[in-house]
């Protein structure tokens, strides 16, 4: 495959493996502050806390 | 339901967890379908070879660049105007997605020009002006975080996201006002697009594919924003509780 993109294969390689990389980076970095803001979210309401919002329901 | 609905959190919150599910499929539908075009429907370039696959990414990055810093400007315009809390919440969340495409538009291009211009990198209008977004994005993800609370930071990151907004008519017109290596726009011109319809739909398909994983990212950052700014006005009002009733933990208080 690598081979099949002829003398400037490594470019075209190392642009969409770092493309990869950073994209990756992105979504898990996303997914992972997604899933620390609701545990923290969690923990609070598990103490007792409640937004003023909530409050009112 | 109109926009004005949607600009309140919880709602806002409610509508994003029913779209982000079906924003992610869709988007790694296109990018699927667009790197299969890309590598074996799309023919080599009669000048360029096979490197024209760089293009593929190169060219949405450098456009989802320009996007998110747009986005930046315009929900800039919604804090100063209207002080919708949801606004800087937008722009907040925008900045870091636009510094990855524009490292990725930076760091793809100069893998292209070094084997079709003999250079990593030159210092001509249309680099140093995608540069220049790049440390701007920087410059506000920098001073975001310099405040503690998030409304005070809002109108000053606002004011300079503005004033930075002066770059993107220069990065798009560069290569006509200024003498550039890099390739005048061959997509969005007047007179239609230059480029053969075998390398543009493929490049339409990845491009529409990386503006859905932009907008789902840039969806789910925000709802991880608006959690954030929960939680922090939970913990002021947690502290406050315990500085009027003097216990520690304020808890049964708060219940």
């Amino acid at each position: 495959m690598l081979e099949s993109l002829g003398e400037h294969a490594g470019f075209i390689a190392a642009a969409y493996a770092i493309t990869f990389v950073v994209v990756a980076g992105l979504i898990i970095w996303v997914r992972a502050d997604g899933k620390a803001q609701m545990r923290e979210l969690d923990a609070m309401k598990r103490r007792g806390l409640r937004r003023r919002a909530d409050a009112k329901d | 339901m109109g926009l004005m609905d949607l600009a309140n959190p919880t709602r806002f919150m409610a509508v994003s967890q029913r779209i982000l599910p079906w924003l992610w499929g869709l988007a790694a539908a296109f990018l699927i379908a667009g790197l299969y075009m890309s590598f074996f429907l799309a023919p080599q370039d009669y000048q360029q070879g096979n490197t024209v696959r760089i293009m593929f990414i190169h060219v949405p990055a450098a456009w989802l660049a320009m996007m998110g810093y747009s986005m930046i400007a315009l929900s800039s315009i919604g804090t100063l105007v209207w002080r919708h809390p949801l606004a800087d919440v937008s722009a907040r969340a925008a900045a870091p997605i636009g510094a990855a495409f524009t490292f990725i538009a930076l760091v793809t291009g100069s893998l292209w020009g070094k084997p079709m211009w003999g250079a990593w990198w030159v210092w001509d209008a249309r680099l140093t002006s995608v540069l220049v977004l790049f440390l701007m994005y920087l410059g506000l993800i920098a001073l975001w975080r310099a405040f503690d609370d998030p409304a005070r930071g809002a109108r000053i990151v606002a004011v300079l996201a503005l004033v930075g907004a002066v770059n993107l008519p220069i990065i798009k017109f560069s290569v006509e006002w200024w003498n550039t290596l890099h390739q005048p726009a061959s997509v969005f011109r007047m007179g239609g697009p230059t480029i053969h319809p075998t390398i543009l739909w493929p490049l339409l398909v990845m491009a529409f594919g990386a503006t859905l994983l932009f907008l789902a990212i840039h969806l789910a950052a925000m709802r991880n924003e608006v959690l954030r700014r929960r939680v922090r006005a939970m913990q002021i009002t947690a502290a406050r509780a315990v500085a009027t009733t003097g216990t520690e933990d304020g808890e049964p208080e708060l219940a």
